[in-house]
């Protein structure tokens, strides 16, 4: 249990569902880039094919878990929707602040390495962790290396006198608590449910079965136990939760890098960006220079955003062709532009340390345009339709080609099909 | 003295799951295993398959086994050459095939994972054919849904595909997606019957991981569960072997739980029974080296429905001459599979195939009727990967597009095309229990060992055809509603790997081998268990079935074990 602080009100779980939604979001996000980041055949060197079949089950561990994700994502809209709240589905670009939200760590997307899994370990971490690895000790911060390219910055808040706090999305240091939190506030604001039962996801309709429909207090409570069960786990020695399957990688992972020349991640950047946004005030991240790249990134930065739309138009207008489209755009075109990306290169802009820096590049998941999100399906169609043409013409010109050929082909189908 | 409380042999999913059981108890359990080698670390649960993925990668044939090694002193059947362990008697080929290895056939079946439908358990009431079970659906359902946690199903708790649940019996995961073909099929046979029946196709439950569960990932797609999940997410009898011989890695194991002990490479060649009726221990062969007799209080075999009765027949001595067990002179008889009809067509618009699992929707609503008076039910598997059964596609797609002249890229488009218009769905048809179908230890011909070799006698009935008429009628009529052309079928039947019958239980020792429980009639400390027991089946595949009833009989000796053996939990 957290400590006890002043009583939640309504605005207050509005705010903390909406975080809740965009750590969600951003989680998934980061577990994506990380598997996109994992070989895929011994064909890419560093791997045996007894070292392959770990990193594929890692993958899809990772993958799956970012699944869950989208998952707790649509159960806090639907938390959102039954308090009288509308779906969070923004967020902020990569990278930010460890500060950005409280829990104090790195927010970011990074390619695999020990580090990265042991920080998602910590996200994924209960609020009473006891059976802690021997890197997890209390006090310790295993993935301060990955801020190894964020140069210390000075505390943009730092003058402000200590009376006016700090800004922070959150007060909870971990996700655990925040869910608690957000738990107490449903048990004790009067009449808290007071949302249209329409503006509820259906989750046999959606694809996602586990999906909580709520309508009453006891829907609310089930479906955060669902979420913190699944992150965390029951008690925190279960394999079977986020937690448990990262420590598993953890293990594997430090106990095949005996081998040398095991290198089981492709050598992708951290926090590419095609370029950078207004919210992009913390460093660490690397702007893609070869221009092809760039373009396929920027194309892939669309594709998601198109995704959310979808996503969108099923929470707020109970259209279900387009949550089975977003579900097609997942995993017929961002899936293999996210693979594509990983083993496109980052181009150089000829400063020094070239021969250091990361070749390849990844997904940067770039959110750009100020544009309200649409109501009508026409203007994600003509949208689809013309990132197949830009698919198609990047396809003339570049060695993968083939990829971005049935990119296209899927993209036209999937528009098509909101038709 | 006996060495063991219980001895188990074979470590498939029945033994496993049993010996697993008795583990927890506080039984002092023995585990006899032909295979020579685990392919999982026995102290920290590691699985190591790569060397199985290896070598199914390496196999010029991909059949069910070829991932597996045959052991020269233990060898397991192969659809490339039957005939070199089985000794085939026809009429018809027996064409299922099974792995004698620890942890057993699971490593390479599919992981359907469905319930029999109330009506199989009473057949002859029902229908006039066939034998009643022991036991009643009602009876077994409890322990359906056990089992459905141990083996980790994922399935829809909103449809019960017949069989019957209690509303707190759900699956312990949702169930495997429907695939984007999947969808399509649903939705082109909306409102379709036949002969008066729904034709509905639906989610398949499914022994795989759609979330985390004991320790497993969730299945990543690689649409190569057969022969073998390079990932673990579809389950094997290792997970409960891995329990039984080491409770340190069951996260839920009681204070009491005692470690089975494994021995491996020992195939066993005979039953020993006294006098007084009692078994009296396992003979077991190694390779060069002395038979050796291991004892027990209690002896379980679940090898399979042919290693099985070919066991107790073997067993046969002056006393006993027709065997041990046969009192009923049933032991090795009415052997069956879900003998398949394959059937394929072209579809106009592309299935985007080959994602997921090899199949996760199917048929179940054709399962039962009245119609099983006069002709098998069938179930209707849809495949996610094409013609992969029917033709070897995409192989075999790649080879005919050459030799039409395709290359390049003009040749991946129209593999892509071709592939992705494929449909294929297979029959599993209900057989009917055939006393002349049967196996039997050869007189002449033995293993390595000297062990005779199983000679099995098949023939395939007028019911099963009967049944395989209707099935064709089904798919003509989901073909048309899906605007197929190029509607075929592959001539002759292939075998699911679904091997049944041999040591039936039932309630009168002159017409079954053991009793409910797969208590020996003749034997009382003998348990027999899989699917060897099952008088009659279902169209479903049985290993979910196996299982229910594994654990059944596991609770039933638990619960009448002497006083003097093991711990109280």
């Amino acid at each position: 249990m957290t400590e006890a602080g002043p009583a939640m009100t309504r605005q207050d779980l509005l705010r903390q569902l909406a975080v809740a939604s965009e750590l969600e979001h951003g989680l998934c996000l980061q577990y994506l880039f990380t598997a996109a980041s994992m070989k895929d055949s011994i064909g890419e060197g560093g791997l045996t094919e007894t070292e392959l079949l770990h990193v594929r089950a890692w993958k899809a561990s990772l993958n799956f878990i970012a699944s869950q994700e989208m998952l707790h994502l649509a159960q806090a809209c639907n938390l959102l929707a039954a308090v009288g709240g509308a779906p969070h589905l923004r967020r902020p670009n990569f990278p930010q602040r460890p500060g950005y939200y409280p829990t104090g760590l790195p927010w970011g997307l990074w390619p695999l390495r020990a580090e990265v899994i042991e920080l998602y370990a910590f996200y994924e971490r209960p609020v009473d962790w006891r059976h802690r690895p021997e890197w997890a000790a209390p006090g310790a911060a295993p993935f301060a290396s990955l801020l190894d390219d964020s140069p210390a910055t000075k505390d943009p808040f730092g003058h402000l006198p200590a009376e006016f706090g700090r800004p922070s999305a959150t007060p909870m240091q971990t996700i655990g608590q925040l869910y608690q939190a957000i738990a107490d506030a449903i048990s004790t604001i009067p009449g808290v449910i007071i949302g249209d039962p329409a503006r509820q996801l259906d989750g046999a309709r959606l694809g996602m079965p586990q999906l909580v429909t709520v309508l009453d207090v006891d829907d609310a409570l089930r479906a955060i136990d669902l979420i913190v069960e699944q992150g965390e786990g029951r008690t925190d020695d279960r394999p079977d939760s986020h937690l448990g399957a990262f420590l598993t990688v953890r293990r594997e992972l430090a106990a095949l890098s005996v081998r040398p020349g095991f290198q089981p991640g492709r050598d992708v950047a951290a926090n590419p960006l095609s370029r950078l946004h207004v919210d992009n005030s913390f460093p660490g991240w690397r702007l893609i220079q070869d221009p092809d790249t760039r373009a396929v990134n920027d194309l892939t930065s669309a594709v998601y955003r198109s995704v959310l739309d979808l996503l969108h138009l099923t929470i707020s207008g109970g259209d279900y062709q387009s949550g089975a489209a977003s579900l097609r755009l997942m995993t017929g075109v961002l899936a293999p532009l996210t693979e594509l990306l990983t083993q496109l290169p980052m181009g150089e802009d000829g400063s020094p340390g070239e021969g250091r820096r990361a070749r390849f590049a990844g997904p940067s998941f770039e959110l750009t345009d100020v544009v309200p999100e649409p109501v009508v399906r026409q203007v994600i169609v003509e949208r689809l339709l013309s990132y197949a043409d830009r698919a198609e013409a990047l396809a003339a010109r570049s060695p993968a080609g083939d990829q971005l050929g049935w990119v296209a082909e899927s993209l036209r189908e999937i528009a098509t099909s909101l038709t | 003295m006996t060495g063991y409380d219980v001895l188990v042999a074979g470590s498939g999913v029945a033994g496993a799951l049993i010996a697993y059981q008795l583990s927890r108890a506080g039984l002092r359990v023995g585990i006899v295993e032909a295979g020579d080698r685990l392919y999982f670390d026995r102290d920290t649960g590691a699985d190591h398959r790569d060397e199985l993925v290896r070598r199914f990668f390496a196999a010029p044939m991909k059949t069910t086994n070829s991932a597996y090694p045959s052991l020269a002193a233990a060898p397991s059947p192969d659809e490339g050459s039957l005939n070199s362990y089985f000794v085939e008697r026809g009429p018809q080929p027996f064409q299922s095939t099974y792995l004698r290895m620890a942890g057993g056939t699971t490593y390479h079946w599919l992981g359907t994972a469905l319930r029999y439908t109330p009506s199989t358990f009473a057949e002859r009431t029902l229908f006039g054919r066939g034998a009643d079970w022991p036991f009643s659906y009602a009876e077994l359902e409890p322990w359906y849904w056990r089992a459905e946690q141990q083996l980790g199903v994922a399935g829809d708790d909103r449809d019960d595909l017949g069989s019957p649940r209690p509303a707190d019996h759900r699956y312990p995961m949702p169930p495997v997606p429907v695939s984007y073909n999947d969808q399509q099929v649903i939705r082109a046979t909306e409102g379709l019957d036949f002969e008066g029946l729904p034709v509905r196709f639906r989610a398949t439950p499914q022994a795989r991981n759609t979330m985390l569960y004991q320790g497993r990932p969730a299945c990543a797609g690689s649409a190569n569960c057969i022969p073998i999940c390079p990932i673990q997410a579809k389950y094997d009898a290792s997970v409960h072997l891995k329990r039984a011989i080491n409770p340190a890695l069951d996260p839920d194991s009681p204070a009491g739980a005692r470690a089975a002990q494994l021995i491996l490479g020992a195939t066993v060649a005979a039953v020993e029974v006294d006098r007084s009726g009692a078994v009296t221990g396992l003979r077991v062969k190694r390779p060069g080296a002395e038979d050796e007799v291991l004892r027990a209080g209690t002896y379980v075999l679940a090898l399979n429905a042919i290693e099985n009765a070919k066991l107790l027949l073997c067993s046969a001595t002056d006393g006993l001459a027709a065997g041990v067990a046969n009192g009923s002179g049933l032991v090795g008889r009415y052997l069956m599979d879900h003998d398949v009809k394959i059937s394929y067509a072209r579809v106009p618009n592309p299935m985007y195939l080959f994602r997921g699992p090899l199949s996760t929707a199917g048929v179940e609503s054709l399962r039962d009727g009245p119609f099983r008076s006069d002709r098998a039910a069938f179930r209707i598997e849809l495949q996610n990967t094409g013609w992969s059964w029917a033709t070897n596609s995409p192989f075999s797609t790649v080879t005919d597009l050459v030799n039409q002249g395709l290359t390049g890229d003009r040749l991946r488009r129209g593999v892509a095309r071709a592939v992705n218009t494929q449909i294929e769905l297979n029959g599993l048809i209900e057989p009917e229990p055939n006393r002349d179908n049967r196996v039997q230890p050869s007189a002449t011909l033995v293993d390595s060992l000297g062990i005779p070799r199983p000679e099995l006698s098949y023939s395939i009935g007028q019911y099963s055809e009967a049944g395989a008429a209707a099935f064709r009628a089904a798919t003509r009529a989901i073909y048309a509603r899906l605007g197929a052309t190029e509607v075929g079928e592959v001539p002759g039947w292939q075998g699911a790997g679904h091997l049944m019958g041999t040591h039936r239980m039932g309630t009168d020792p002159a017409e079954s081998v053991c009793d409910g429980y797969g208590r020996s009639h003749d034997h009382p400390n003998l348990f027999l268990t899989g699917s060897g027991l099952f008088p009659t089946v279902d169209a479903a595949n049985p290993t979910l079935t196996i299982a229910a009833v594994a654990l059944r009989t596991a609770d039933h000796i638990i619960s009448n074990r002497p006083a003097t053996e093991g711990t109280v939990r």
